[in-house]
């Protein structure tokens, strides 16, 4: 029955259809049932001398980067592509497909490996089974294998394609019930069929490996979604931005409070200015010309506004350094959503002096509509900024959170949850 | 990777904390204005003498 069959890839023994007479290789073990012939779909029993027990014409060829004959190495295992099974399943009303290749280690014997949406994972078969039975319910938990799995999905898979040898007697349109949990990067499945039930244990795959191991050009669109048993694997980059911002985020924002303690500087001097139409003025010393001084005005401006023409001249040279202006008003009431006020009683001007020396300040009334009220004036030195720092400190801690906002986000596509923010 | 972005955030804070002591950017535009013009800023006044 067996022939030297020569595929590009190896030398492999081959039988020819016992249907339509085309060389198939025959590339798995013994323990293989059936051969489904790839030009015409016959389906043979490997264990009663090839005989016919089916024929399915025109079967959809479904989407997947692999055929039957490569060989690779899945999981620290050589493993070679012996079968092609295509499944349809309806989940929450939506349609959705995937490939499973069949596969063979003469080690290891059978297992799966599955293309779905441009993700790949490796399935074999398990005899840990749950530790407790139950129905599907989302998300809930299931303990089985030595880990902590939750229950992902729950349909029934429809057989829509048959090729090469698999391990048992398939027919088209066979359908089997199954559970899914998964705890990534693994997956559980509980497959549920008319006279038996199996288990299987799920890996998720690096697709770029997977595919240069069965040396295949990764030409495939990129994987669609999350899959189920996707892990979330964060670039080295993001993973350090994360990390350092994990401990500068405290240091920053820390720094700023205590800028924000302390920034407001030392009061060098003050006084009160009564009648401002005639002016005053206030002589003060200032000795760190790199830091900000502040001038800061203060008025019981109310429902009302004050606008103050300022001089700076320089003490001993009675230079003028800068001229000002500027007003405080303040203004508050009361409507349908109780009190409201707008504007402030106090204002304040920061500059850095030119030179370290003693200054004057001259401050006048600045226009005929401003209102008259005494104002006091404050001079002080060494003023410091915190804004920087909080700036980075939120920036930081920005950093920090975006790695668990994108896991969170991840994890959300994972389970579903994002649908309605997709809509 | 780590330790570039612990020298980078390093050197962020620095530059902040700089920043804040020394009142980079704090300055009253209208007086940072006049005090640059070296004229006290009225018009009429030129080369900073009154």
């Amino acid at each position: 029955m067996t022939d030297a069959f020569q595929p590009k890839d190896a030398r492999v023994a081959a039988i020819n259809c016992t249907a339509c007479g085309s060389p198939l290789p025959a590339l798995a073990g013994h323990r293989a049932r059936a051969m489904v012939c790839s030009y015409c779909g016959a389906v043979m029993d490997r264990h009663a001398e090839y005989a016919l027990l089916a024929r399915y014409r025109d079967m959809p060829r479904p989407d997947g980067p692999f055929r039957i004959g490569l060989s690779g190495e899945i999981l620290g295992v050589m493993q070679t592509i012996v079968g092609i099974v295509a499944i349809r399943a309806q989940i929450e009303g939506a349609g959705y497909g995937w490939t499973n290749y069949q596969l063979y280690s003469p080690t290891h014997g059978y297992s799966w490996l599955t293309w779905s949406d441009g993700h790949l994972t490796h399935s074999r078969k398990t005899r840990d089974m749950p530790e407790s039975g139950g129905h599907f319910a989302y998300k809930a938990p299931l303990n089985a294998a030595g880990r902590a799995f939750r229950m992902y999905e729950h349909y029934v898979a429809r057989i829509t394609y048959l090729e090469g040898e698999l391990t048992w007697i398939p027919s088209l349109g066979d359908t089997t019930e199954v559970i899914e949990a998964v705890d990534p990067p693994y997956g559980y499945a509980v497959v549920i069929g008319e006279t038996e039930t199996e288990f299987e244990f799920t890996s998720y795959l690096d697709r770029a490996q997977t595919m240069a191991a069965f040396g295949v050009e990764d030409t495939f669109p990129r994987a669609l979604g999350v899959h189920g048993t996707q892990p979330f694997i964060a670039g080295s980059f993001h993973t350090a931005l994360s990390k350092a911002g994990k401990w500068f985020a405290p240091i920053a924002l820390t720094l700023g409070l205590v800028f924000a303690a302390i920034g407001a500087g030392q009061k060098i001097t003050e006084t009160l200015i009564v009648d401002t139409d005639r002016g005053g003025s206030i002589v003060f010393p200032l000795n760190r010309p790199d830091r900000l001084a502040e001038v800061r005005l203060s008025a019981n401006v109310y429902n009302a506004w004050s606008w103050y023409d300022m001089e700076l001249t320089n003490e001993e040279t009675d230079e003028t350094v800068a001229e000002f202006d500027g007003g405080i008003e303040y203004y508050e009431g009361y409507d349908s959503d109780g009190k409201w006020t707008e504007g402030s009683q106090t204002v304040t001007f920061r500059f850095k002096p030119p030179e370290a020396g003693a200054y004057r300040l001259t401050i006048t009334t600045g226009d005929p509509q401003s209102a008259r009220l005494p104002v006091r004036v404050e001079i002080r030195e060494n003023v410091m900024l915190s804004r920087y720092l909080f700036g980075l400190g939120i920036f930081f801690a920005l950093c920090a959170l975006s790695l668990w906002f994108r896991r969170a986000r991840f994890e959300a596509k994972r389970w579903g949850d994002d649908e309605e923010e997709d809509d | 990777m780590t330790r570039i972005v612990f020298v980078i955030f390093s050197l962020a804070t620095g530059a902040a904390t700089y920043a804040g002591v020394a009142g980079l950017g704090g300055e009253d535009k209208q007086i940072a204005t006049s005090i640059r013009s070296g004229s006290g800023g009225r018009v009429g006044y030129i080369g900073g003498v009154k």
